[in-house]
């Protein structure tokens, strides 16, 4: 019977303090001895467990390990074949921390979709941080140095220890309500597990994603994630980190407004060229020339019109006087002076012509007429022609 | 349209002067109101240059009373 088919072997979990603690870099491999006053136990953890592990062991750390007892039988040692190793004391605290993780991720809180945009031109950001600490002077130079444009204001929280999550959570709801920031920043300086405890808050996380101001979360741990910072709208790995993301650089601003100069510059020239061209185009083109030439067409043409009106307004009065010169002939060959100038006279009586005997009767008063005069006779007698 | 007026952040400025590039580039805009429209960006660029040089970091603490 080996010691491999005892199920009280297979899962045990061994706490102790490493020591001759060696990587083997060939393999990938992991060797150490877990010890305690008392005791020691040999422990080995094979390349594909020991990159899972989310901390490097040292020698003299206190820690959880757990895997199976085996027999290692080419050096004839038992040994433990170790899955996982946790630190020691914040093991539970890690296991806490995995499953909230693992819960709120599976809430939808961590989604990429409910992530507010970070505003490009923050004008006022709140940050809420010990008031002590680096983290916010980092955070204050850095911003200052890039877009003294913004606003800051500290909100003192408490970072770590009891109190901590409840300033953190008060923090978010002071640049919400009594102060509306554009941005917030949240964060502290780098810390064990335990001083982080306050950012792997389940209420913090639900209080951030609630705020309507876009959240920075800058825990200063490069290499481990905080609660905090799945539920930000983004993740800094620092302080000064947040800083650089949460305002524009102005050096870089600078230059964009230089080249919004030079594209307007560029536009403008482009359309002045563009409307010379055109210019230059139209009068030499043959649309330009035919309206030359069409108004100086029009120009003979009404040129030639006015003399022709000039020569048709002699002729017609020409025709005119002529006209009238013949009217005037044939009305003088007419007229009634001329046949009384042959010895014949006018006669009329009572206002009216006398045309024949008929007209008159002995007695009647009638008045002749003469070119050169007219005289009053009375009719004596009135003879009518035979025949009539 | 951005609306400018002596109180415009350094974002609306920035809006403003984008809307002014783009009309430009709009082959359709006339040449006088184009002249109009650079002489404005000129100066808003100007305005812009000044924010960000002449701008003083405003930091404030809050204290306990405060928060």
């Amino acid at each position: 019977m080996t010691l491999d088919n005892s199920p009280f072997l297979r899962s045990v979990g061994v706490s102790g303090e490493i020591s001759n603690f060696k990587y083997h870099y060939a393999s990938g491999h992991i060797y150490f001895t877990l010890k305690d006053s008392t005791s020691q136990l040999k422990c080995v953890m094979f390349r594909s467990d020991a990159v899972n592990l989310k901390f490097s062991p040292e020698d003299g750390m206190k820690v959880v390990c757990t895997g199976s007892v085996r027999v290692y039988t080419a050096g004839g040692t038992y040994q433990l074949y170790v899955n996982d190793i946790l630190p020691d004391g914040v093991g539970s605290l890690y296991l806490a921390y995995e499953q909230l993780k693992a819960k709120l991720e599976s809430e939808g809180l961590f989604d990429k979709s409910v992530k507010k945009p970070i505003p490009k031109y923050p004008e006022k950001i709140g940050v809420i941080t010990s008031q002590t600490g680096a983290a916010v002077r980092d955070i204050i130079n850095i911003a200052g140095r890039r877009y003294p444009l913004c606003e800051i204001t500290v909100y003192p929280a408490i970072v770590q220890g009891e109190n901590a999550e409840k300033t953190l959570i008060s923090g978010l709801s002071y640049f919400n309500e009594k102060e509306k920031a554009d941005l917030i920043i949240i964060g502290r300086g780098g810390g064990s597990l335990e001083d982080l405890y306050a950012f792997n808050s389940e209420a913090l996380a639900r209080a951030i994603r609630k705020s309507d101001v876009p959240v920075i979360s800058a825990v200063g741990h490069e290499t481990d994630f905080t609660i905090c910072d799945f539920a930000s709208d983004l993740r800094a790995p620092t302080p000064s980190a947040a800083a650089e993301l949460a305002v524009p650089d102005s050096i870089a601003l600078k230059g964009e407004l230089a080249s919004d100069y030079g594209l307007m510059k560029r536009a403008l020239g482009n359309k002045i060229e563009r409307e010379k061209k055109m210019l230059g185009d139209l009068s030499r083109s043959g649309s330009m020339k035919s309206l030359y030439s069409f108004i100086a067409d029009k120009r003979l043409c009404l040129d030639g019109l006015g003399d022709k009106m000039r020569s048709e307004i002699r002729l017609i009065t020409l025709k005119k006087r002529s006209a009238f010169e013949n009217s005037a002939s044939k009305l003088n060959a007419h007229s009634p002076l001329r046949i009384l100038s042959g010895g014949y006279a006018y006669v009329e009586s009572g206002g009216k012509a006398v045309t024949g005997v008929k007209d008159v009767t002995a007695g009647m008063d009638i008045k002749v007429t003469f070119t050169d005069g007219h005289l009053s006779a009375k009719v004596t007698e009135v003879n009518e022609n035979d025949g009539n | 349209m951005t609306e400018i007026n002596d109180n415009s952040t350094y974002e609306e400025l920035i809006a403003r002067i984008n809307e002014i590039v783009k009309q430009l580039e709009n082959p359709e805009s006339s040449l006088d109101a184009s002249v109009a429209l650079f002489e404005e960006g000129v100066k808003l660029i100007r305005r812009a240059n000044k924010m960000l040089e002449e701008a003083e970091q405003k930091v404030k603490f809050l204290t306990e009373s405060e928060t």
